[in-house]
């Protein structure tokens, strides 16, 4: 500890000692005070601001120091000190009093305050008045028991150790707020920190304030009962009260209890409930600090129970998108319903602590379709049952029935049973688009990735699924707009892609299939050839070798012939099976796999209507025109000649540079001389990205 | 034969002597062979075969593939994934280049174990281990050309091994890799060996090769000295007798080219990444004896014996001929010398396999085995304790006997004290 403050000693040590000669005698906080005003007025070119900070850095370092020198003799580390304390105590070390501090007997609440934040900035007098320091006389220090060294337990002190006029003492549990309100509601004070000054008027609007100030009811939550007395930690620091992990937790010490909360009519088991929902399982297990814990929806300070009404709302602070659906959805006209925890909850009385992941998710649901078989076809009636026992919440398809259930008995049922049939008939066609799409993913996503293990290159179809994914999980965002219409165009756009993905890979799966089949002729041929051959040879051998052989290579057998003429054109056969390939390796690549080939043409929200942007696809030009109703595609190359055509805006036409040739926006020929319209290609949106394909639809 | 020219031979005479090339060429392709010439006498010419085949195929590789960091493996995918019949020569390239090897091995075994190599043939042996060497090197620089994470760790691996040459190790080895590691100077220069240096070596050489031997026809299996040649009319002629048996065998390795190519391809794999090593890292097989060998000696300068050591066989096949000097060539009265060769196979078979199935787990009888560096099995306690020697010791035996036969023979100290160490290591290791 040396260094720090020795840094911070001989900053001040000129003005400290020209202080002490000046005054003689002085106690440390007067000559701390002293010195803040020297540096105050020799730096007035400085902003004050920082200079007070610094000083009172600089001074509470000193003071500390001083403090544990003079509290603690034996252990003293830097003896100089000691020196120094002597020296400001105004007498010679020799002398007949001794200052004695408050740590001298609250050993353990010095300890736990040294290592709070408060060690910073405050001290003893600032929350409980008088001085930080006493001078006694010898005699004092006997009347009082105080031996500096030995006596730490607070039991051993008289009580009678009189701590002067100014001295307030422990406050009553009515004054705490506005004790830690004198400085923390302080801009001048709470600036220099970086901390907010509301803290104290956002309490006395929260439930524990209100009925603080109203009721006088002292069981009420107050400043100390989540952040401590002396042992103040930040936010961040792992042990403190209110770090994330720790909140659930320090909510319960109160909220847990059953027989504290019996009087306020409030369930001691939320803390429970949280613990078990998917945000209480990412904060306590995961260590996710993105989830929300009870300060998350109650609010810290200006702790309160949302509304039942409001409770969408609140939800609606991280899952922005969903509330904005829901508020379209027919539910969200309703201000009288339960719109989030009245589903996503395992049981069938909805609490709203213990929310559980709203739907299973992808990875999760692949994994399940893997388990029930991998690679072939799997039961859909197999997976649903699967999922929906692998699912933390209420069935996706009796979800509906909480509410709609005619069977269901409660206040309301009568207004439910108006929609009934119809609501829990566009639950079950909800449910079945998204699982059918869910389903259909899955199947050509493992497809996928099974051909990715083998030989076949199917990454533009990853690529592509890749698109399919996107849209499948803004669709289970979309199904919270209970519109059924638009979410089956969105499932059927799902479907599209699948079923783009599947038809390249069939694609490419048959041709391996056509390789392995190939091999069965090539086999038949080389042994045909190779026996063919053989025989060739032993007759040859026959006609060449030995010495009775006269004949000349012309005067093979006649009966012969047949032998040579079929090698001869199986020889053929073979090189000409050798060299098409070569041929065809050498001729220009075309790309495999439907036109799997994609680019981005840009996003469409700045995107103006009737604008065109050409594109590159699959290395040829493409323009893209945002037409009246959509996007649309279209080759720029002239079915003419080749040239490549233009958009122009002011005429609404394609203009073609050579012979004057000119398109409708549909692709048409209007004038000139081209055979034929422009081909179009495939556009769609996706998240907000217009993209082009590389199939001519 | 010549019998009454032709109007266009007697042009094509006048021009470019065309009766003595033709005449040449006619003594060539009718030459006599040796009457006992068989079908041993082939794996020279499916060798040949083979580096046509190569050269073809690779040749059609060059114009599409890119050899830079950023497109090697992306031109790989292209050839494969886009080209017509791309996938075809990439792997006809890719299996020619094992069975090349495993032709050339054969076609060696024939050489020695027949005395083929003796006086006057010692030169067109000599050239045929260059060639032998050069086809290892084309095996070698072209495994780096897809710039896959195997390729990538096998050429780093592979050429640490340069590194413990003393004092210019360090040198050759950057020399090598164009740098400090395997990067983009590595990949251009092995694909410069590859595609134009080794080439040009390989054809001269191999010219040379095919001169002497037609020189000096096929040796028999008569004593050196005591050859009393054949009759003109009991040798087989090269064209069109011997040639008719060659391509009987040939049709049918060009049929097995093609089932592996479609049954069993080569994988491209995951683009080399210099940050992450895979598992199981290993060069090709014919690679295998020497890396199993080079692992049993550790330490600086078991390093460099290690070196020396797996040099010695090399040694040997080059000064073979000139080792061997006694005149006989029938295998049964060189027994020292056929012992000699077999000893090297087994020993090269025997390093090939335990660098085959080392540090690899295999499950036998429901147990599970996990094989270390060294080739030597340890049983995995399925309670996962942390495992001891003794464990490990009655299921090993066997193999622990193999192994530490095949590193006895090499005989060296480095071994003995390698095998204690790995067996104290392993547990450590392994859990």
């Amino acid at each position: 500890m040396c260094p720090s403050w020795w840094r911070s000693v001989t900053f001040v040590i000129p003005a400290w000692l020209q202080h002490i000669f000046d005054s003689g005698a002085a106690p440390i906080q007067n000559i701390a005070d002293a010195v803040i005003a020297t540096h105050i007025q020799h730096s007035v070119s400085r902003s004050e601001k920082v200079i007070r900070f610094m000083i009172q850095r600089t001074v509470r370092a000193c003071r500390s120091v001083l403090v544990s020198a003079v509290s603690a003799p034996r252990s003293r580390q830097c003896s100089i000190m000691a020196l120094i304390a002597a020296l400001t105590s105004g007498e010679p070390a020799a002398g007949q009093r001794r200052t004695v501090d408050c740590a001298a007997c609250h050993a353990q609440q010095a300890e736990e305050f040294r290592q709070s934040v408060h060690a910073e900035a405050v001290f003893c007098q600032d929350c409980h008045g008088g001085p930080n320091s006493y001078r006694l006389t010898p005699e004092e220090m006997r009347l009082f028991g105080f031996d500096v060294a030995a006596t730490r337990s607070a039991a051993e002190a008289p009580a009678a150790f009189d701590h002067g006029e100014e001295f307030t003492g422990k406050a009553s549990r009515e004054e705490i707020p506005d004790k830690c309100g004198t400085c923390h509601a302080n801009v001048e004070q709470m600036n220099p920190f970086g901390l907010r000054t509301d803290p104290l008027a956002a309490y006395w609007v929260s439930g524990h304030g209100k009925a603080l100030k109203n009721q006088g009811d002292t069981n009420v939550a107050v400043c100390i009962d989540c952040h401590g007395t002396h042992d103040v930690l930040p936010e961040e620091n792992p042990n403190s009260r209110v770090y994330f992990q720790n909140i659930p937790n320090t909510c319960g010490t109160c909220h847990a209890d059953r027989a504290l909360m019996k009087p306020y009519h409030l369930s001691a088991d939320i803390v429970d409930q949280y613990g078990r929902s998917i945000h209480g399982r990412n904060v306590l297990e995961n260590g996710d600090a993105g989830s929300p814990h009870c300060a998350t929806c109650h609010g810290s300070h200006a702790a309160a129970p949302p509304g039942f009404a409001d409770v969408g709302h609140v939800c609606g602070q991280c899952h922005q998108q969903v509330e904005s659906y829901v508020l379209e959805s027919v539910h969200g006209r309703i201000a009288a319903i339960a719109r989030c925890t009245g589903c996503h909850n395992e049981r069938a009385e909805p609490t709203n602590h213990e929310i559980r992941k709203a739907s299973v998710p992808l990875d999760e649901l692949t994994r399940i379709h893997e388990s029930l078989g991998s690679g072939g076809a799997v039961d859909p009636v197999e997976f649903k049952a699967a999922v929906d026992q692998a699912s933390g919440s209420m069935r996706l398809d009796h979800v509906c029935n909480y509410c709609h259930a005619q069977n269901r008995a409660g206040p309301h049922s009568e207004f439910f049973a108006a929609s009934d049939k119809t609501a829990r008939a566009r639950g079950e066609e909800l449910a079945a688009s998204l699982r059918a799409a869910q389903l259909d993913y899955i199947q050509t996503k493992l497809r996928v990735d099974d051909m990715a293990r083998g030989v076949l290159l199917v990454g533009d179809e990853a690529l592509r699924l890749g698109d399919a994914r996107t849209e499948l999980m803004a669709l289970q965002t979309f199904v919270h707009t209970l519109k059924r219409d638009e979410v089956a165009e969105r499932a059927s756009k799902i479907a599209e892609i699948t079923e783009e993905v599947n038809t390249s890979l069939d694609d490419k799966q048959g041709g391996l299939q056509k390789r392995r089949v190939t091999m069965a002729p090539v086999w038949i041929f080389a042994l045909v050839f190779s026996v063919l051959m053989f025989r060739w040879y032993l007759q040859l051998k026959h006609v060449y070798v030995g010495p009775e052989a006269e004949v000349q290579p012309a005067d093979v057998e006649p009966r012969r012939r047949w032998l040579q003429f079929v090698l001869g054109a199986l020889g053929l056969a073979g090189i000409a099976g050798l060299v098409w390939p070569a041929v065809a390796y050498v001729l220009p690549a075309r790309k495999r796999g439907g036109g799997l080939e994609r680019s981005v043409a840009g996003s469409d929200s700045d995107w103006k209507v009737w604008e065109a942007r050409k594109v590159a696809v699959a290395g040829k030009p493409v323009i893209v025109l945002r037409a009246g109703d959509g996007f649309r595609a279209f080759s720029a190359i002239c079915t003419h000649l080749g040239c490549i055509v233009h958009w122009t805006d002011a005429k609404r036409v394609f203009e073609c540079p050579c012979h004057a040739a000119s398109f409708a926006p549909d692709g048409k020929v209007i004038s000139g001389p081209p055979p034929r319209p422009l081909p179009e290609y495939k556009v769609a949106v996706v998240q907000g990205d217009v993209i082009v394909t590389a199939s001519e639809s | 034969m010549a019998g009454e020219s032709k109007r266009w031979e007697r042009y094509l005479d006048d021009r470019m002597s065309y009766f003595t090339v033709r005449d040449f060429a006619h003594k060539q392709l009718y030459k006599r062979l040796p009457p006992h010439t068989g079908w041993m006498h082939i794996f020279g010419s499916i060798a040949l075969l083979m580096f046509v085949s190569q050269f073809v195929t690779g040749i059609l590789l060059l114009l599409y593939y890119r050899p830079t960091l950023d497109e090697a493996h992306e031109s790989i995918k292209y050839i494969t994934g886009d080209v017509a019949f791309g996938w075809l020569f990439r792997q006809i390239h890719a299996w020619g280049a094992t069975l090349m090897v495993i032709a050339l091995i054969f076609h060696m075994m024939r050489t020695f174990f027949m005395g083929s190599f003796k006086k006057p043939r010692e030169f067109t042996w000599v050239t045929g281990v260059i060639l032998f060497l050069l086809t290892l090197g084309f095996g070698f620089t072209g495994y780096l050309l897809p710039w896959n994470q195997l390729s990538y760790w096998a050429t780093t691996v592979g050429t640490e091994v340069v590194g413990a040459v003393p004092f210019v190790g360090e040198d050759l080895k950057q020399m090598l890799l164009g740098g400090s590691a395997v990067g983009q100077e590595t990949l251009s220069r092995f694909f410069v060996v590859h595609v134009a240096v080794l080439p040009w070596l390989l054809v001269i050489i191999l010219v040379f090769h095919l001169v002497l031997m037609r020189m000096h026809n096929l040796a028999t299996l008569e004593d050196v000295g005591a050859e009393k040649g054949f009759a003109h009319r009991r040798g087989v002629p090269f064209w069109p007798v011997h040639m008719a048996k060659e391509a009987c065998v040939v049709v049918v390795i060009f049929a097995i080219l093609v089932s592996l190519s479609v049954f069993m391809p080569w994988e491209i794999g995951e683009p080399a990444d210099p940050l992450s090593t895979p598992e199981g890292i290993k060069p090709e097989w014919y690679f295998l004896p020497s890396y199993q060998l080079l692992k049993y000696f550790t330490g600086p300068l078991g390093k460099v014996i290690g070196i020396l050591v797996s040099g010695v066989p090399f040694i040997l096949l080059f000064l073979w001929p000139f080792i061997e000097r006694n005149p006989h060539r029938q295998p049964r009265k060189r027994k020292w010398a056929v012992g000699v060769g077999v000893f090297g196979l087994f020993a090269a078979l025997a390093l090939g396999i335990l660098g085959h199935f080392s540090e690899t787990t295999m499950h036998v009888g429901g147990r599970v085995i996990e094989i270390d560096m060294y080739g030597i099995p340890h049983v995995v306690d399925e309670n996962a304790q942390p495992q001891t020697g003794e464990e490990a010791k009655p299921d090993a035996a066997v193999d622990e006997n193999t192994g530490a036969g095949s590193a006895d023979e090499e005989g060296t100290d480095a071994d003995a004290g390698g095998q204690p160490a790995s067996s104290q290591a392993e547990p450590g290791d392994g859990q």
